[in-house]
Order: structure tokens, then C-alpha cells, then sequence
């Protein structure tokens, strides 16, 4: 008796759930009584998983480089991402990879470089090019509605500019800081279901 | 069952509750949490800007271009300079009077020196600026590109009709300095 208490005291859940599904049981063989029956069926219910997928007109490759600016230059260049998928998505831009070879004065280039981002007349970002972040990209404005439906395409400009800010006080400061240096940047496109 | 039994058959029980707690936190954050199913991304490599460098050499930087002394009215010293474009840009350059000390400041000789600024670059003379030093600004002079090399020559005279005893003695100094502003 001592034994089956301890055994009933460390198996009291395991015992009172078999009792529950024996109930269980009990109820559907006992409540399963009915002489007619009538069936339907819904057969070939295909399920099929979409496919979100985009295309960037200059995947792998880049959207603009300059050699040589200066202040007061621009840069522009353009890529077209497009829904190539069969779902909607949600699209975002984000930058990586950024690596600074300052000249001979020491001045980093990215944090001189501004960036603009327009798609079409509207602006995407514009801010100094070291701080996009992550931005989120709207199929339509006024209203923004971030969703992407299949095919949809968006051309975007990127805009650099070196800011002139006028006349160096020394060969060393000011502009003069940013000659001979470079900078490299990566965009990533990241679109989600 | 004693009391250590049934301690440990408790904490068995709080072990086994904590576990099931653990599994449904981790069920439900997948739910809660579980961001879309697909995802497509692409990447702009190799976006890559770059400044370019702009320097020039002056051929006589630091040192006197011309120096007269003893200078009597109707004569007058010259001297040559050149400049070369450095970098991979071009680039403007103005010359402009960095300093201009006349002793004694009054009567001042740079009001009776006159200063005239030749582009000999190409063999002739190509007159650039040509007044009295006290009236000497900005001079714009040329665009000079990366390599190119151009020479300046630097006339000083006294006009005999600028000649008062009161410049006798007199000395001036004089600073240049050439700027080049990327095109």
C-alpha cells in the first residue's frame, strides 16, 4: 500500500491524464451511436508557398562613383528595384561595409559626404552619407503605404555632394583635410514578405 | 513517504513546471516575434568616392623673388618665379599681398614703387597686373592644370616722376602669395 502511494504520489499526473483520455474515450464510444451518416469531401486543397523575390538593376555592382570631386561636386547615380516575386513585400535600403582611406591631411570623406535619395520627386533620405541607417521604402506617398505589390518598381537617384564650405583657414584644415582621401560604401536592399 | 521524499517529488514537480514555463515562453515568443517567412535581398557594391588632390610647387616659396637695394628713381629689379601644378586637379591661382611693411610708413615707398607682373610662361611677356605696389590686391593670374608650369616675372621700377626727397632711405617689404582654387 506505502508503495502505491509514493508511486501514485510521483505519477499522480500521468495517472489522472490516462483517466482523462480513458473518459475521453469512454464518451466517444458511448455518444457515437448514430444509425445515418452523411460525408462530404473538399479534396485537392493545394497549398503554395509565395515567392518573394526582387531584382536590382545593378545588383553586385555600383550605383555611382566619383573620382577626383571636390567641393562643391555631386555625384548621381540610379538603380531600379523591382517586386519580382509573386507576393507583396515590404522593401528597405540600408548601407554596410563603409571604409574610409583619409589623404595625406587625415580628413575622413564620410563625414563630409552628404547623400540624397530621391525616389522620383520624392525624398528617400538626405543626410550626411555615413548615417542612412535603415530606411524603410514606400510603394505610394500621401499616403505611404510600405507594401509592394507584385511588379511593382522604383527608380531611385542617389545624389553625393562634397559641401563646399569655403575658403580653408589653413593647407591642412577645412576642405584641405579631405584631399586624396576616398571612402566606400555598399547599399543593401532587403525586402520581407 | 518521509519529508526528504516529498521535497524532492516537490522540487521534481517546480524543475518539470519550470521547464514547461521555459517551452511556452519560447513558443510564444516565436509567435510573437516571428518576423515574415521570406525575405529577398540585394547589394550595391563597390559605391566608391573619392577626393581629389590639389598642391602647387612655387619654385621660389619662402624665398625673395626680387630684392633692390640702393634703388634710385629710373631703374628697376626684376625676378622670376615659377609655378606647377600639383594633384589631380586644376586649379586658379590669384596672387594677393600676404604683408606690405613700408618704412617709414609715411612717406611710403610702396606708393612710388611700381610692380609689374608678367606671364613669360610662353617666351612673351603677357602683362598680368601692373600698378603701384600700395595698390596691389588680388590679382587673378590662370588656371593652372596637374604638371603645367608657369612662369612669372616680377618688375619693380621707381618712376622718376614718383621721386620725392622724402622717399630718400626709405624701404619697403613685400609678401606674396599665390592661391590656387580647384575648378
Amino acid at each position: 500500500m506505502k508503495r502505491f502511494k509514493v508511486l501514485f504520489g510521483q505519477r499522480r499526473m500521468q495517472v489522472l491524464l490516462t483517466l482523462a483520455v480513458l473518459l475521453l474515450a469512454a464518451s466517444v464510444v458511448i455518444g457515437s451511436g448514430a444509425n445515418f451518416t452523411s460525408a462530404s469531401a473538399n479534396p485537392s486543397n493545394v497549398f503554395t508557398a509565395g515567392n518573394l523575390a526582387h531584382t536590382n538593376s545593378k545588383a553586385g555592382a555600383a550605383i555611382l562613383t566619383a573620382a577626383l570631386m571636390k567641393p562643391g561636386d555631386t555625384a548621381t547615380g540610379t538603380v531600379t528595384i523591382t517586386n519580382s516575386g509573386n507576393i507583396a513585400g515590404q522593401f528597405s535600403l540600408a548601407t554596410s561595409n563603409l571604409a574610409d582611406t583619409p589623404g595625406a591631411n587625415l580628413g575622413k570623406l564620410s563625414d563630409v559626404l552628404q547623400l540624397k535619395i530621391m525616389d522620383g520627386t520624392n525624398q528617400i533620405y538626405s543626410g550626411p552619407i555615413k548615417s542612412v541607417g535603415i530606411v524603410q521604402l514606400p510603394n505610394t506617398f500621401s499616403p505611404s503605404v510600405y507594401s509592394w505589390p507584385t511588379s511593382a518598381a522604383h527608380t531611385y537617384t542617389f545624389t553625393v555632394t562634397f559641401p563646399d564650405a569655403g575658403t580653408p583657414g589653413s593647407a591642412t584644415t577645412g576642405d584641405n583635410a579631405y584631399k586624396g582621401s576616398s571612402m566606400t560604401i555598399q547599399f543593401d536592399w532587403t525586402a520581407v514578405s | 513517504m518521509n519529508a526528504r521524499t516529498r521535497k524532492d517529488a516537490r522540487l521534481k514537480a517546480a524543475l518539470a513546471s519550470l521547464l514547461v514555463l521555459a517551452l511556452l515562453a519560447v513558443v510564444l515568443q516565436s509567435l510573437v516575434f516571428s518576423g515574415a517567412s521570406f525575405t529577398s535581398g540585394s547589394r550595391n557594391t563597390g559605391n566608391a568616392l573619392a577626393a581629389g588632390t590639389l598642391s602647387h610647387i612655387d619654385s621660389r616659396s619662402g624665398q625673395v623673388v626680387l630684392a633692390a637695394t640702393g634703388l634710385r628713381p629710373g631703374q628697376s629689379s626684376s625676378g622670376t618665379l615659377t609655378i606647377t601644378g600639383v594633384g589631380n586637379l586644376s586649379a586658379m591661382y590669384t596672387l594677393s599681398v600676404a604683408s606690405l611693411v613700408d618704412t617709414p610708413a609715411s612717406a611710403a615707398l610702396s606708393g612710388a614703387l611700381q610692380l609689374t607682373i608678367d606671364d613669360m610662361t610662353s617666351g612673351t611677356a603677357v602683362r598680368e597686373w601692373s600698378g603701384l605696389v600700395s595698390s596691389l590686391g588680388t590679382v587673378p593670374l590662370d588656371t593652372i592644370a596637374p604638371g603645367a608650369v608657369r612662369t612669372y616675372r616680377f618688375t619693380l621700377s621707381f618712376p622718376a616722376a614718383n621721386a620725392a626727397s622724402g622717399l630718400q632711405d626709405a624701404a619697403m617689404t613685400l609678401r606674396l602669395q599665390f592661391t590656387g582654387v580647384q575648378q
